[in-house]
Order: structure tokens, then C-alpha cells, then sequence
């Protein structure tokens, strides 16, 4: 019995339903203007926020079609790190500035929140599971990275 | 307590969109990030750091 439980009675939900592909892009929209606030980013950043998001999601789509799950990640994080390593010598002052709202697009959070609510509900086995799923998608968000740094040096990481 | 909304995966998404602001996944990539490059003591303490913040989290989650 939950707290919740006590405040409204919890019915089964019906299905989830799944938006439709196109929605990507107005989301993409939204979470890049989401990020301007979240980061405390100037406005004239926002054009470079929403390029870092739909690098860091294109590729996600991209290494996800490679057939291994850990290539989404990966593919993404190759991707957006070199993109922001290349900007950055190009024009824009750090890599940061495309690095930390693309990234946190691709960090597995989610997968850590749902690892703890398995194992804290008696499904243990599932939850180191997903835990274990957490960390090597993490690790392979970093290798993509130190391989995007290995690839295009700049004053940052030289 | 928690299988009210882990039966159901219709619970999850509002929950899981809303927890996506407190989730420590940037700073698990850049403990992760620093233990690689050989930054032992901030990348442990940035890890820790990120353990505890997951507790914290889902004793909140299994709260409501």
C-alpha cells in the first residue's frame, strides 16, 4: 500500500500509445529549448543546443541499426564529440557547449532508476541486469568520446 | 508498494519523464569519463556521489 494508493484508487492503465515518427522533430525542438533553460545557456546559443541534440539523436538512431544495443550509444557519442571537437577548432569557444546538452540526451539515467525499482521490488536478478545494461551503455558513451578526442584534437584536449 | 505502477508500464513514462531532470546519468558519464583517464580519487567520488544520488531518488519513487 502506497501512499499514493491511499490518496487515489490505482487502476490498471490500457496500453501505452506510441507517438508517431514525426513527432521526433518538434520533440528535438522542445528538449533543445528544454536544455537552454536546464544549462542556463545564453538564447544565442540555442541554435548550436538544438545541433548538438539531433547530432547526439541521429546518431543514436544510426549505431542502433548496427544490431548491438551498446552501438546506439556509442555511434551517438563518436558522433557528438566529433562534432563539438570540430566546432570548437572551428568557431565555437568549447566543446562544451555542444558536448553537455547532447550528452545528456544519451546518458542512461533511466536505465539506473528502473535497475534500483526492480531490485527494490523483489525482482533482483533483472535489476543488476538493467543496472549492468547502465553502466556498459556508460562505458561505451565514454569510449565514443575518447575515440572522438583521439580523432580530432583540440586546445582542450591536446 | 512499487508494483502499483511496475505492473503497469503506463506509470513509468510520466515518471520517468519527470525524474529525467534529477537523474545523476551526466555526472555517472563523467565520473566514468575520469576513472578512464586516470583520475582515480574524482572519478571514485563523483561515482559515489552518483550512487547515493540513485538511492535518494528511488526512496522518493517508492514513497509515492
Amino acid at each position: 500500500m502506497s501512499v499514493a494508493e491511499l490518496l487515489v484508487s490505482v487502476g490498471k492503465p490500457d496500453e501505452a500509445i506510441a507517438f508517431p515518427r514525426w513527432m521526433m522533430l518538434p520533440a528535438l525542438v522542445l528538449v533543445s529549448l528544454g536544455s537552454i533553460f536546464r544549462f542556463q545557456a545564453r538564447l544565442a546559443d540555442g541554435p548550436w543546443i538544438l545541433l548538438a541534440s539531433a547530432v547526439a539523436l541521429a546518431g543514436t538512431k544510426l549505431g542502433a541499426r548496427l544490431g548491438n544495443p551498446l552501438m546506439g550509444p556509442f555511434v551517438g557519442a563518436l558522433l557528438l564529440g566529433l562534432a563539438a571537437n570540430l566546432f570548437a577548432r572551428l568557431r565555437v569557444p568549447t566543446p562544451q557547449l555542444l558536448l553537455v546538452p547532447g550528452l545528456a540526451l544519451l546518458v542512461p539515467g533511466s536505465f539506473g532508476l528502473r535497475s534500483l525499482n526492480s531490485m527494490l521490488s523483489g525482482e533482483s536478478t533483472a535489476g543488476i541486469d538493467q543496472g549492468f545494461q547502465m553502466f556498459m551503455m556508460a562505458i561505451a558513451l565514454v569510449a565514443g568520446l575518447l575515440f572522438s578526442n583521439a580523432l580530432v584534437k583540440t586546445e582542450a584536449n591536446s | 508498494m512499487a508494483d502499483a505502477y511496475l505492473g503497469s508500464f503506463v506509470h513509468w513514462i510520466p515518471l520517468a519523464s519527470g525524474m529525467v531532470i534529477l537523474l545523476p546519468g551526466l555526472s555517472l558519464v563523467d565520473s566514468i569519463e575520469e576513472l578512464a583517464n586516470g583520475h582515480l580519487a574524482s572519478g571514485g567520488a563523483r561515482m559515489a556521489g552518483v550512487g547515493v544520488a540513485f538511492l535518494a531518488l528511488i526512496f522518493g519513487v517508492l514513497l509515492a
